[in-house]
């Protein structure tokens, strides 16, 4: 026996659209979801461009670059670092 | 408030990525054989976007499919510890936890990239060429790149130019002053700083990636996963193996970043090399991936031309007379070279009562330049004529060749030799090395060839060609009679090697 075959009209528009409420619910949870991910990943290690721009930021930069290659050093060995220092030097001085 | 504002277009920016790759990761594989005959309907909002692919791609999760996901969601390109951890997490998860996986194994790459970055497919042939793109610097690679890369343009096929996002994670299409440094590049252009981070990123799919330079060493790692991982052909010219091979010659750090380029040679589809010697040691290198389990690429050999660095100013006299012969030895200055074997033969030469002018043109790293700069001073104060210049433009090197009585270039080891094919372009012999690639350029005839390892010979080689009007002029004759392939000659076998058809 199909046991929609006996459900009332009127129940059954009313699960139709508790379906799509709690479908909107779950698109709505997934959407947060990302959201809150991309929040971590871009604000979590990342600096917002406002506070790049600030005074402060950019006199504490030198200290920053310090432990940046500190920390590229010890990650990925000295041969490494001087290879990539190199590069990043090399656009820095082109600079115009 | 501003942080909303970045997180909506963060999301924004998401969702075209995720929207532009959806077509390849539903239409293909399990879904397309589910539904083939159209694109299933997908969802408009990011979340449920996500959801649906990581489901597409757990459904039928192979390494193509899981690097094309995982640079839409970071906006960036993984690295293959990326790779791998993210089919492994989505053949393990949970349907529902299954964006949640994805999310997490990418956000090493995701934080690296700083602007909402939007992204275009492309499915045709992209080439790379940042250093070209970012830099004047223009010697041996970037001479290749920069006579090539333009006779590719103009066909119906033309590549897509890129270079890198200053923050390293995914190439760019190159701003109009860096498609000036790669196309339109003459002596004296600025180089490039320009910020393409917020550009479209650009994701290959299906395509031909073209390496006509050895990458820096910071893009390698994210290089050799678009080659292992990616569906995308990767081509690449073969210059040399000396950093490896010869790496007792070479800065420690040259050998570990070619040791890291390596990496992406043996997952790339083809290597074109500039002579028949750099073939055969790319092909060493191939035979050896058996032990890997890995068959590596054709390896394909295809000589650069014979041409001149450049024409020289008309207005100058053709051949001017010299107080003294002008012996000219061009190139980098470093032990491989051999400088200090032309210097010791000319001393030679000069003790036999021979006078003639060294001239030694080329720049080269402090821990080398300094001692042989030094030699070349105290030889000069006894009052030989024997110079180091550098910082030549390409018409005043020309000019250089054409002064020139002889060009001496008996280097130990080369992927090539342009000054022996630019002096023999000129029509200014040349002595060199008997083996390797110059002997492949000398046989067309031109060059005196000796052991570069003794210097008698040098010597002999070049007094034979200082003080012997004949044998010069024979030498002369010979250069001037090579039947030459030109740059476009070059540039479209290249392309019907590294992409398979004519250009």
């Amino acid at each position: 026996m199909n046991p929609s075959a006996s459900t009332p009209p009127g129940e059954t528009a009313s699960s139709a659209a508790e379906l799509e409420r709690l479908e909107h619910a779950v698109e709505a949870l997934q959407n947060q979801r990302v959201e809150d991910w991309v929040r971590l990943v871009r604000h979590g290690s990342v600096i917002p461009l406002s506070v790049e721009k600030s005074l402060s930021w950019r006199i504490t930069r030198p200290v920053r670059l310090g432990q940046t290659a500190v920390d590229v050093l010890r990650r990925d060995g000295a041969n490494r670092f001087i290879s990539t220092a190199r590069v990043r030097l090399r656009r820095l001085l082109s600079r115009r | 408030m501003t942080a909303d504002v970045d997180v909506r277009e963060a999301v924004a920016a998401l969702l075209q990525r995720l929207t532009a790759v959806a077509p390849f990761l539903v239409g293909m594989g399990v879904d397309a054989a589910a539904a083939p005959a159209h694109t299933p309907q997908l969802p408009t909002t990011v979340g449920p976007l996500l959801a649906r692919l990581a489901d597409s791609v757990a459904a039928n999760p192979s390494d193509a499919r899981v690097w094309i996901l995982a640079t839409a969601v970071a906006g960036g390109y993984p690295n293959s510890a990326e790779v791998s951890a993210l089919r492994r997490k989505l053949e393990l998860a949970e349907p529902i936890d299954r964006s949640g996986a994805v999310m997490a194994a990418v956000a090493a790459t995701a934080s690296a990239v700083r602007a909402t970055v939007r992204a275009e497919v492309v499915s045709t042939t992209i080439v790379d060429v940042d250093f070209c793109a970012h830099h004047a610097h223009n010697t041996g690679i970037q001479r290749v790149v920069r006579n090539t890369v333009p006779h590719w343009m103009g066909a119906a096929d033309a590549p897509v130019l890129v270079a890198w996002s200053p923050d390293g994670t995914g190439y760019r299409r190159l701003t109009p002053g860096q498609e000036t440094l790669v196309l339109d590049w003459v002596s004296g252009l600025p180089s490039s700083t320009d910020d393409t981070n917020a550009a479209d990123l650009i994701i290959p799919i299906g395509a031909h990636v073209l390496l006509p330079e050895v990458p820096a060493h910071e893009f390698i790692e994210r290089l050799i996963s678009l080659a292992r991982n990616s569906d995308n052909a990767v081509g690449l010219i073969g210059y040399d193996a000396i950093p490896i091979v010869s790496a007792d010659s070479m800065l420690e750090a040259e050998s570990d970043r070619f040791a890291a380029y390596l990496g992406i040679v043996k997952h790339a589809s083809v290597v074109s090399c500039i002579s028949a010697a750099t073939a055969e040691e790319f092909r060493g290198f191939r035979s050896s991936l058996g032990a890997q389990g890995l068959v590596g690429p054709e390896v394909l050999p295809l000589p650069l031309p014979v041409v001149a660095a450049a024409q020289p100013d008309a207005s100058e006299p053709s051949r001017p007379s010299r107080e003294r012969p002008l012996v000219l030895m061009v190139g980098s200055l470093e032990p491989r070279k051999n400088q200090p074997g032309v210097l010791s033969a000319a001393q030679l030469l000069w003790a036999r009562g021979i006078d003639f002018e060294l001239q030694f043109i080329g720049g080269g790293s402090a821990w080398f330049l300094a001692g042989f700069q030094r030699q070349v001073d105290a030889l000069a104060r006894q009052g030989r004529h024997v110079s180091i210049g550098s910082g030549f433009s390409d018409e005043q090197l020309a000019l250089a060749y054409r002064d020139a009585r002889v060009v001496a270039f008996p280097s130990l080891q080369e992927g090539y030799g342009l000054p022996v094919a630019e002096a023999l372009a000129t029509g200014t012999p040349v002595v060199t090395t008997r083996y390797g690639s110059t002997a492949e350029i000398a046989e067309q005839g031109g060059c005196l060839l000796v052991d570069p390892r003794s210097d008698d010979e040098i010597a002999d080689a070049l007094e034979l060609l200082i003080v012997d009007d004949a044998a010069h002029a024979t030498l002369v004759g010979q250069a001037l009679a090579r039947t030459n392939i030109t740059w476009p000659d070059y540039a479209s076998a290249l392309w019907s090697q590294l992409v398979g058809a004519d250009a």
